[in-house]
C-alpha cells in the first residue's frame, strides 16, 4: 500500500488522523478474528488483503459512502472469504496431543513469567482462573466484589495480564531456541 | 444481564461453527461496529480455550476441526495447559502451607524468612568458627606466657641462690678477716707489752729500695737467744686491701711468704715477724706486693741483713 493510499484509507476511517489510526487497528483485530472464527488458517493474511482492496477501491467509492466504514471492510471480507474458500486450502494437521519438551519449556516460561508479576496480579490470575464450572463463576463475582468492580471490568483486567503473561512466555520461548 | 447471557450463547455457537449463515451475518458485523460485544466474544473464546485444556469440551472433535484451526488458537490452547498446570500446582503448594505450622504468607515474605534463616545459620557457623580459632589462639598465648614466667621464676631463683651463696662466701671471709685482725692485733700488742721485756726480738725498720750499698743495707743483729725478727715495711703511701710479703736469700730462694696482710698507719707500713731460726747470716730480699680484685700488684722490694752475734764469755 502506497502512502498515498494509507492517508486516504485514514481520512476514509475519520478525520482526526489519530483516532483514525486507532480505528484502523480496531477494524484489523476484528478482521482477523473474523477470519479465524470462520476456520481460516490464515487470518493476519486474509485481513491484510481485504484492507488492501478496499484501500485500492476508495477512491472510487469514498465521496459516495454513506454508513460506518467498518462495513464496507465487512462486504470486501465476505469477498476474500469466498475466493480463500473456492481456493480449498490445505486443513492444518490435528495438534499433537503432547508435544512433551515444548510444553515443558512453555511450563518453564510460565513459571518464570509468573515470578515477574506483582504479587496483586499474580493473586488475581490465581484467583480468576483457579476454578471449575460453576465454582468458578461464583469466585469470580466475589472477587469482583472484594475489588469493588464489575465482573466486565474484572474480566478485562484479568485478560490483560494474562496476555501479558501469553506475550512473557512466547518470548521466553523464543530466547530459548535461539 | 439476560441479555449478554444471550449474546454468550449465540457466541459461542458461532465459535463452534454451529451459527447459521444468517446468524453468523449478524454478529460478525456486530464485531466490526460494536466493541462490547467484541471484548464478550474474546471472553466466550477465552472460556472455551479453557474448558477445552481442562478437559472439559463435550464437542471436541468440531473443537479441534473448526476451533483449532487457527495457530495462533492452538498456541492459545497451549498457554491454557500451561497455567492450568501451573495454577493445579499452586493450589496443592497452599494446601501444605496451610497444613504447616507456618500459616500462609505471600512468596516473597515466604522466601524473606528463608534467605534470613540462611543468613543466620550461616552467621552462627562463622561465630562458632570464629569463636574456636581465637580459643585456640588465646590458650596459645596463655601457654607460651606461662612458660616465660615459669623460665623468669627459675632465673629468679638461680639469681637469688647465687647471691646467698656470694653473701655466704662474704660472711665467711669477713669472718675469717676478724680472726685474723684479732690473731694479728693480738699478736701486736703482745709484742709491744713484750718489747721491752723480750730480749730475744728484733725488729728492723725497711725502706723501700734495693741497696746492696754496705753503709745502707739495713742490718738485723741477731743473738743466739734471739727467737723472732719483726720487720716494718715502710710503703709509699698507696693503702691495698690485703698485701702479700715473700722472703727470699739472696740466691733467689723462699723462706717464707704471708698473705692477706692489712697495712699500718693509713697503708704507711706493713708489718711481718720472722722466726729467727729461719736466719742465718746472709742477705735477703723481701717482696711487697698489693692485692688488687684477684690479682697481686708489686709494690715495693727490700733488702736486709742478717748478722748472727756470738755469745760473750
Amino acid at each position: 500500500m502506497t502512502q498515498e493510499a494509507f492517508d486516504r484509507l485514514l481520512a476514509f476511517l475519520d478525520l482526526d488522523r489519530d483516532r483514525a489510526g486507532a480505528r484502523y487497528e480496531e477494524i484489523r483485530s476484528q478482521l482477523i478474528k473474523i477470519f479465524m472464527c470462520r476456520g481460516c488458517a490464515v487470518p493476519e493474511e486474509l485481513a491484510d488483503e481485504t484492507i488492501n482492496r478496499v484501500a485500492r477501491r476508495l477512491q472510487e467509492i469514498s465521496s459516495a459512502y454513506e454508513g460506518d466504514p467498518a462495513l464496507y471492510f465487512y462486504g470486501v471480507a465476505q469477498m476474500v472469504h469466498l475466493e480463500y474458500v473456492r481456493r480449498k486450502p490445505v486443513p492444518l494437521p490435528p495438534p499433537p496431543p503432547n508435544a512433551t519438551e515444548e510444553a515443558e519449556l512453555k511450563y518453564e516460561c510460565l513459571e518464570k513469567c509468573m515470578e515477574s508479576l506483582s504479587d496483586a496480579n499474580r493473586e488475581l490470575i490465581l484467583a480468576y482462573y483457579g476454578e471449575d464450572n460453576h465454582a468458578k463463576i461464583d469466585r469470580r463475582k466475589e472477587l469482583a466484589e472484594r475489588l469493588g468492580i464489575g465482573a466486565n471490568a474484572l474480566w478485562i483486567r484479568a485478560h490483560r495480564i494474562r496476555e501479558r503473561l501469553r506475550e512473557c512466555v512466547s518470548r521466553c520461548l523464543k530466547n530459548r531456541q535461539q | 444481564m439476560e441479555r449478554i447471557r444471550e449474546d454468550e450463547i449465540l457466541i459461542r455457537r458461532y465459535l463452534m461453527g454451529e451459527a447459521s449463515q444468517e446468524e453468523q451475518c449478524l454478529i460478525e458485523q456486530r464485531l466490526l461496529t460494536d466493541r462490547e460485544y467484541f471484548n464478550t466474544l474474546i471472553k466466550v473464546e477465552e472460556d472455551l480455550i479453557d474448558e477445552y485444556a481442562a478437559g472439559e469440551t463435550i464437542e471436541k472433535e468440531k473443537f479441534e476441526s473448526h476451533f483449532l484451526n487457527a495457530p495462533e488458537r492452538r498456541e492459545r490452547v497451549e498457554f491454557a495447559r500451561a497455567l492450568s498446570r501451573y495454577i493445579s500446582a499452586e493450589k496443592i503448594r497452599e494446601r501444605s502451607k496451610a497444613n504447616s505450622p507456618i500459616s500462609a504468607k505471600p512468596l516473597w515474605q515466604g522466601r524473606l524468612i528463608q534467605a534470613l534463616s540462611a543468613g543466620a545459620v550461616l552467621l552462627m557457623v562463622a561465630s562458632t568458627l570464629w569463636l574456636l580459632i581465637e580459643r585456640s589462639r588465646l590458650l596459645a598465648r596463655i601457654e607460651r606466657q606461662q612458660s616465660e614466667f615459669r623460665q623468669r621464676e627459675e632465673e629468679l631463683k638461680r639469681q637469688a641462690d647465687e647471691q646467698l651463696s656470694r653473701n655466704e662466701e662474704m660472711t665467711r671471709q669477713l669472718d675469717s678477716d676478724k680472726t685474723e685482725i684479732a690473731r694479728m692485733e693480738e699478736e701486736i700488742a703482745r709484742l709491744e707489752r713484750g718489747g721491752q721485756r723480750d730480749e730475744n726480738a728484733v725488729s728492723l725498720v725497711l725502706v723501700p729500695g734495693l741497696s746492696r750499698d754496705q753503709n745502707q743495707v739495713a742490718t738485723a743483729n741477731l743473738s743466739p737467744a734471739a727467737k723472732s725478727l719483726r720487720l716494718e715495711l715502710e710503703t709509699d703511701g698507696e693503702n691495698y686491701p690485703s698485701y702479700r710479703v715473700v722472703v727470699q736469700t739472696a740466691e733467689g730462694e723462699t723462706l717464707w711468704s704471708r698473705d692477706s696482710l692489712r697495712a699500718r698507719r693509713a697503708g704507711k707500713s706493713v708489718v711481718i715477724t720472722l722466726p729467727a731460726a729461719l736466719l742465718a747470716r746472709s742477705d735477703y730480699l723481701v717482696a711487697l706486693d698489693g692485692r688488687r680484685a684477684d690479682r697481686y700488684e708489686r709494690v715495693s722490694t727490700y733488702f736486709f741483713r742478717v748478722v748472727r752475734k756470738q755469745t760473750s764469755r
